[in-house]
């Protein structure tokens, strides 16, 4: 890498993390939403981009980060922020536990069947007293901390999963299981033909998608200081997801990075329009994919190929 | 034996395609198999390397029952396929197709990889196209990447289903000499092929499949005399006894 392009990440990540001294509470709240929202939608794009799967109930994921760290910490008055890892575990270990079930779905019946799991999950968690039923529950361990430090402290969590995230991937794609991930998306016969286990690859890229939702769900959540099983489990999430990857470029690392500044910029310009706003959104989503199927990226790259995160083999 | 097909059925859906075939290869054989269009030849091949799983019977690789094995899990133990209809990765570029052979097929990391990748794409002429998108390769290339991806694997058994279709006669010589010196290296071949001359030039052993049953096997020359296998090839090229396939006269450019 170019030396002017390390020092202008190193520069970009700086200003990042002095956001707390720069910028006010809703800016920092604004930016936790950006990038636990981009992490997810870096989650379904890896799973549908480069493995072929169409998870419409991701959102489930999110639910669980978000219970497990609520539960751990609110039970037994443990810090949340050292909760985050156990979130991480708890929901691959979930992700881990149906991914038989789920990886003898076949196309769409896959899709349909993760939005079914979402929904028996949200619908047991609402008939659990011992996760406050409906009603959700508090963060009551972050009473005593200041809300400086709570807001930041939220803040660089999410900093860290976005940016985490991003590198966890990109360290993936560029490695041996990036390439199976590649070839099975393009075809599983083939992939198998050349040596490729298509299932574990599929079933890897499962659990990395559900870390990677259930901790940035876990953060989305310490923001909200409340969590509740029908805004957990609730398929808006997914959905934003899906429109950012789409809007994006869907199979590329720099897709989610674009789609998610387009859609906070929509939200931010246009919310206020209430439904119309969403009907919107809607309709963008589908011209992307009418008219541009690779999403804003495959605009961007037409003309000449860029490949910023060097993920590409070339034969030199 | 090395390879042994027993008593094995493969129907799809209702249509039963191989009804019942038992063959036995051994080890370094250099099989032709020909056949008329629909005889089930692909249909063979899909059972022997694990794309189709056979409704019963068994497959043997060097004795051992690999009819449970998924297709990767007999790539891992040295059986690569072509596919006749080109299968690329296409979001990949030619190097990046080879290189997953090479690294899940043949189990190589690292530099290893990347040099049994290099080494097919050079065996089959495409290192120069090695950083082109597979997508963006005419069906012949296509037909080249299967068998660089198929040698990138570093298999024991070859399965070749119809790689020749379409070359000119000296990409036809040229491409017998390189599967020639790929089974005297010690892989055993298994070549679909409809160019029998091409075949009958190399393969020391002929093996003519109709309706997914075996109805001649044994040196090429004699099956070749075989009356059944005579009527089944009959006004194609089998009279012809020159040892390379010659310029059919009055060529396709007659038509335009
Ligand atoms: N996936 C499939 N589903 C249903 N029928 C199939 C399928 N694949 C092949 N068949 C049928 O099975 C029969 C044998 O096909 P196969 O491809 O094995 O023949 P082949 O000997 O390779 O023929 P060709 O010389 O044309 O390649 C054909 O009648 C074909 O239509
Ligand atoms: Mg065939």
């Amino acid at each position: 890498m170019k030396s002017s392009k390390i020092l202008a990440m190193l520069v970009l990540l700086g200003v990042l993390v002095a956001l707390p001294w720069i910028g006010g509470y809703a800016t920092q709240r604004l930016m936790v939403e950006v990038f636990t929202l981009y992490a997810i939608a870096l989650a379904w794009n890896l799973l549908a981009g480069y493995g072929g799967i169409v998870a419409v109930g991701q959102h489930v994921f999110i639910g669980i980060g978000a219970y497990s760290l609520f539960f751990l910490s609110t039970s037994f008055g443990l810090n949340p922020w050292l909760m985050l890892p156990a979130a991480v575990v708890i929901t691959a270990l979930f992700a881990l536990l149906f991914a038989l079930p789920m990886f003898r779905l076949r196309g769409a019946y896959f899709a349909v069947g993760t939005w079914v799991l979402a929904e028996i999950t949200r619908i047991a968690v609402l008939n659990s007293d011992w996760l406050g039923a409906g009603a959700g529950m508090p963060l009551s361990t972050m009473m005593g901390i200041t809300r400086w430090l709570r807001n930041a402290g939220i803040y660089w969590a999410a900093l860290a999963v976005g940016v985490g995230s991003l590198g966890v991937v990109w360290w993936l794609l560029r490695g041996r299981l990036g390439l199976a991930l590649l070839s099975v998306r393009d075809n599983e016969a083939a992939a198998a033909a050349s040596g490729v286990n298509v299932l574990r690859t599929k079933v890897i890229l499962w659990l990395v998608a559900a870390a990677i939702t259930g901790l940035a769900g876990a953060v989305a959540y310490m923001n909200t200081l409340q969590v509740t099983p029908s805004a957990s489990f609730s398929l808006n999430w997914t959905a934003a997801a899906i429109f950012i990857a789409v809007l994006g470029g869907i199979g590329t690392l720099e897709g989610p990075l674009i789609g998610v500044l387009v859609y906070f910029l929509l939200r931010e310009m246009f919310s206020s329009y209430g439904s119309w706003y969403f009907i919107v959104l809607g309709c963008i989503a589908i011209l992307t994919m009418l008219l541009a199927p690779g999403g804003a990226w495959s605009l961007l790259t037409r003309r000449r190929p860029l490949d910023p995160f060097g993920i590409r083999r070339m034969l030199s | 034996m090395f390879l042994e097909l027993g008593d094995v059925r493969k129907a799809y859906g209702r249509s039963v395609v191989i009804p019942g075939l038992s063959l036995a290869v051994g080890e370094g054989e250099f099989v032709g198999v020909i056949g008329p269009n629909g005889a089930g030849k692909s249909t063979l091949f899909g059972v022997i390397s694990g794309g189709l799983v056979a409704d019963s019977g068994q497959v043997k690789l060097a004795g051992a029952d690999i009819s449970r094995i998924d297709a990767a899990g007999r790539c891992h133990l040295g059986i690569a396929r072509t596919f006749q209809i080109p299968q690329p990765f296409l979001g990949l570029t030619v190097y990046e197709n080879a290189l997953v052979s090479a690294t899940f097929g043949a189990k190589l990391d690292g530099h290893e990889a990347e040099a049994a990748a290099c080494q097919a794409l050079e065996q089959t002429g495409l290192l120069p196209l090695a950083n082109n998108a597979a997508d963006t390769l005419t069906l012949l290339q296509r037909k080249r990447l299967e068998l660089a991806r198929a040698i990138a694997t570093k298999p024991r058994l070859l399965l070749l289903d119809e790689v020749a279709g379409g070359l000119t006669d000296a990409e036809v010589i040229e491409l017998l000499e390189l599967i020639v010196r790929i089974n005297q290296s010690g892989v055993t071949v298994l070549w679909i092929e409809h160019l029998v001359h091409a075949l009958v030039s190399v393969a020391q052993r002929l093996v003519v499949l109709a309706e997914g049953q075996i109805v001649a096997d044994g040196k090429p020359r004699e099956v070749l005399e075989v009356p059944a296998v005579r009527e089944t090839y009959l006004g194609s090229d089998l009279d012809d006894d020159n040892e390379v396939p010659q310029p059919q006269s009055g060529d396709s450019h007659a038509a335009c």
